[in-house]
């Protein structure tokens, strides 16, 4: 069970490398500010646009609220294994982590799920605060299905989404280990690729053919609409499918970002890129 | 002083940064992400509400967006990242005037940043087909050079205040850039009749040099607006891109003296 | 032919405030440099020799203490200072990655206001006589740390300095780069009449390249003058034994009268260590062999040493620069 402690020791690692900067309330507070200023101007936009077109909604801005604040939780943890390993080459770490009989996947790993416990933190904060603010904009608090079992339902969202963030962090950190400068741009481009295709802000069937079509099945898709379907519609049936099609998807995706990730570490080490300081 | 250090210091930092995005074809390619497929998402969502005549917002929003990016990230943090790999003392120990680095720093951005600007605007443009409603050129190009200045004279600004940090101005940069973003109104109006917001946030906002900008860009681009429409704001936003830029002067020679009596100047002491 | 002063520190001090109290990095420091002399400041990490290139540098103030560098005073003139100094360090990058190494030394020289066609020139001469012409145009990041740091010397010479401050600019170099940047400075002293300050803890540096020589050690200047000449006032004498093994502990030397002063090297490989010893007296090298057998350690060889700089400064100080290191 050696790989447990790994994972743990990563994840510690983590949690001092988004929190120790300064005091961890403090930190997680400022962590909050992008998630929260993201999901308002979603909302704001919406607002806008709806209400010029005089076809403002609740359920409309609610819509758009949840699936930013998802989006924002899901993108934000699956950048990290791309920057754990263009910080830790050039800080001269991430060899030392290869070179040790604990392979560098757990120290992803540890790292991925360390910055999901900080991103689910401050997602939700900036979720509530969003909430909050948008009620005091439009006049009025729109109804949310909110209880005990919402909750846990949307905090089983988020842990089951983790196979996915990983998977597709496993892909990305590919890219990493080979890349000697802008390793940061491929991330920045499936982010954003996300942001549109999971349909966080409008329904893929807005999308052309046939991309909207591949846009439904993607796992975190699935999680939006999972999450929607607990606190916008109270349909549990069409939330037990989505779960389970985006946990199974998500599982595809780790086992595909798994391989991909062990043959690319093996090609880099063959042209001599593990320990290539990035630009 | 020697006679044209200046000019010659501005050219030579404004060079750097040229040479380093266009010798990179990738910084082009890898700078256009962001804001090209957020604004592709935001042009959707007001799509989605049918409106499409309000696409043109969130083009405009991902054009500007891009000099904003750069204003954070290469502008703000620069000087921090600067002193972190041993340069800033060697603009320190030269008789460079910190006027011209910082000058011949925002040029360097702009210039940089151009073609990602650009390609996400014809994206944009290919994508949605805008409706413009352009009736003074002379206007819009007054505005968004004027726009530029001010919103590049407050990264001069950051630039000079994150000198008194050390890792946590990367942080900081985090916490300003997407609240910055969301006031002034990027890829909505923040201000005016359309504004969701009430009217004390609307003045808040409107402290912001990105705010005025983007509300007279919009006024030009979408609503007819010529010189006079936006005078006001093209007034402040010069007045805001002077003073930022003398603050940012002052706060670099305070920092500096206290930097010089401190010891903190340079990161490693010994 | 009349030798200039270019560069004198009278009673420099300079203390930190840490945590707990202050520390002082410079006590007192006196130093002057002449022109086209390479002046050597010797010293152990941590003996104060960055904060002083800082502080004739401009980038630090001096809490006490005057400076003066080409006439200029460094605490009330520092924008005249700045036209007649450059300086570079061995731990800095000095460099943007994305452009070229030709594009980089342009820049800098443009922060002195040198017209493009003589910054040309000079960049040219520089990479000539540094020998990484064919590097010239390769991007920063794609140098290796030898010709990185070429380029580095090269920036500390692109505006023509009057005195140029370096600190450990060889350090992580192998010995043919490092022998060639050596070389390189010595000619700039000689021919451009350059006057440099060179801190380093490198002693053979010191001896190959500096025409004198200070040794600071916490903070004070402990002696000055050629390295000739400071070996020559070692009227003590130096021996070096071989031991085995390794002792945890010499301490039992400091009781022996006599002994001025020692330091060890070990070779943790062969079990060994190599202790050198400066002593009032050679007679006295007798009882100290008596101590260390006395201590369960084996003599393997004893031999005589020609006086090196680290024996005038373990003659000063006591201790060598490795012990020195680790006590601060």
């Amino acid at each position: 069970m050696n790989f447990l402690r790994y994972i743990a020791s990563s994840m510690r690692i983590g949690i001092y490398h988004d929190l120790s900067w300064t005091n961890p309330m403090l930190s997680i507070m400022l962590r909050a500010v992008y998630p929260y200023s993201s999901i308002m101007t979603s909302c704001l936009i919406f607002t806008v646009g709806s209400k010029a077109a005089s076809k403002f909604t609740d359920v409309g801005l609610l819509y758009v609220m949840i699936g930013a604040f998802l989006y924002m939780h899901f993108a934000s943890y699956a950048w990290v294994p791309t920057l754990a390993i263009g910080e830790g080459k050039n800080l001269f770490v991430f060899q030392y982590i290869i070179i040790t009989k604990a392979s560098s996947k757990f120290y992803l790993a540890g790292r991925t799920f360390s910055s999901f416990v900080v991103s689910i933190l401050t997602a939700t904060i900036g979720f509530i605060l969003s909430y909050i603010t948008m009620g005091s904009i439009v006049g009025h608090f729109p109804q949310l299905s909110l209880g005990p079992y919402s909750v846990v339902s949307i905090f089983a969202i988020s842990l089951l989404n983790i196979p996915a963030s990983l998977g597709l962090g496993y892909i990305l950190a590919s890219y990493a280990l080979y890349a000697s400068k802008f390793e940061w741009a491929l991330p920045a481009y499936i982010a954003g690729m996300i942001m549109i295709l999971s349909g966080a802000l409008f329904p893929v069937t807005l999308l052309p053919y046939p991309v909207s079509f591949v846009a439904q099945y993607i796992p975190f898709t699935e999680f939006i609409r999972a999450a929607r379907d607990v606190l916008l519609y109270s349909n549990m049936s069409d939330f037990l499918l989505s779960i389970t099609t985006g946990f199974a998807g998500g599982l595809i995706l780790l086992l595909i970002g798994y391989f991909v990730y062990e043959y690319s570490e093996e090609k880099a080490r063959k042209v001599g890129a593990l320990d290539r300081r990035l630009a | 002083m020697k006679p044209g250090i200046w000019l010659r210091v501005m050219k030579g930092r404004m060079m750097v940064r040229i040479w380093s995005q266009f010798g990179e074809y990738l910084w082009i390619i890898s700078n256009i992400g962001f804001p090209l497929l957020t604004s592709l998402s935001f042009a959707l969502l007001y799509s989605s509400v049918g409106l499409k005549s309000f696409t043109g917002f969130a083009v405009l929003g991902g054009i500007m967006v891009s000099f904003w990016g750069n204003v954070i990230w290469s502008m703000a943090s620069q000087f921090n990242w600067d002193k972190q790999e041993g340069l800033f003392e060697i603009y320190l120990v030269s008789p460079a005037p910190m006027s011209a680095i910082l000058i011949g720093m925002s040029l360097g951005g702009i210039i940089g940043t151009a073609p990602s600007a650009v390609l996400v605007g014809i994206s944009g443009y290919l994508l949605f087909r805008p409706e413009f409603s352009v009736s003074s050129v002379p206007a819009l190009i007054l505005t968004f050079v004027l726009t530029l200045a001010s919103i590049y004279a407050l990264g001069m600004m950051l630039s000079s205040l994150y000198l008194a940090y050390g890792r946590e101005a990367e942080t900081l940069n985090e916490v300003i850039q997407e609240p910055i973003s969301m006031l002034s109104g990027v890829y909505f109006p923040s201000t005016g009749s359309l504004s969701p917001f009430p009217v004390a946030v609307q003045v808040l906002a409107s402290l912001i040099p990105l705010t005025v900008g983007m509300d007279a860009l919009r006024k030009v681009l979408f609503f007819s607006g010529d010189n006079s429409s936006v005078a006001l704001n093209e007034f402040t936003l010069l007045v805001m891109a002077v003073i930022l830029l003398l603050l940012s002067l002052r706060i670099l020679k305070i920092l500096e003296e206290k930097g010089r009596r401190d010891g903190t100047l340079t990161v490693k002491i010994s | 032919m009349a030798r200039n002063l270019k560069l004198v520190a009278e009673k420099i001090t300079r203390e930190f405030e840490v945590k707990g109290g202050r520390i002082t990095a410079l006590y007192n420091v006196n130093l002057s440099a002449w022109e086209g002399e390479v002046l050597g400041v010797l010293g152990p990490n941590g003996a104060g020799k960055t904060t002083l290139i800082r502080i004739l540098s401009t980038l630090l103030l001096p809490t006490s203490g005057s400076a003066k560098v080409m006439g200029f005073d460094v605490v009330k003139e520092p924008e005249k200072v700045r036209e007649v100094i450059n300086m570079a360090s061995g731990a800095e990058r000095s460099g943007y990655d994305f452009i070229s190494a030709r594009k980089n030394l342009w820049f800098f020289s443009q922060l002195y206001g040198i017209p493009g066609d003589e910054a040309n020139k000079r960049i040219e001469e520089l990479a000539e006589e540094l020998s990484f012409k064919e590097y010239l145009d390769s991007k920063f990041y794609s140098l290796s740390t030898g010709y990185r740091q070429r380029v580095t010397i090269a920036r500390a010479f692109i505006n023509r300095p009057s005195v140029v401050f370096l600190d450990e600019p060889t350090i992580g170099l192998d010995v043919m780069t490092a022998m060639s940047i050596r070389e390189f400075l010595k000619r700039k002293a000689r021919d451009e009449r350059i006057t440099i300050l060179l801190a380093t803890h490198n002693m053979p540096e010191v001896e190959a390249i500096c025409n004198r020589v200070a040794i600071i050690d916490k903070g004070r200047i402990i002696a000055e003058g050629t390295p000739e000449a400071l070996k020559n006032t070692l009227t003590l004498c130096a021996y070096a034994i071989e031991i085995k093994p390794i002792p945890v502990n010499l301490g039992f030397l400091e009781s022996v009268e006599g002994i001025k002063g020692y330091t060890m090297k070990a070779d943790s490989q062969r079990g060994t260590a190599t202790l050198q010893v400066v002593l009032e007296d050679e007679e006295l090298l007798e009882t100290v062999l008596f101590f260390l057998s006395k201590n369960g350690i084996r003599v393997l060889n004893t031999w005589r040493k020609e006086p090196t700089l680290e024996e005038v400064f373990v003659s000063y100080v006591g201790r060598g620069f490795g012990e020195r290191e680790s006590e601060s």
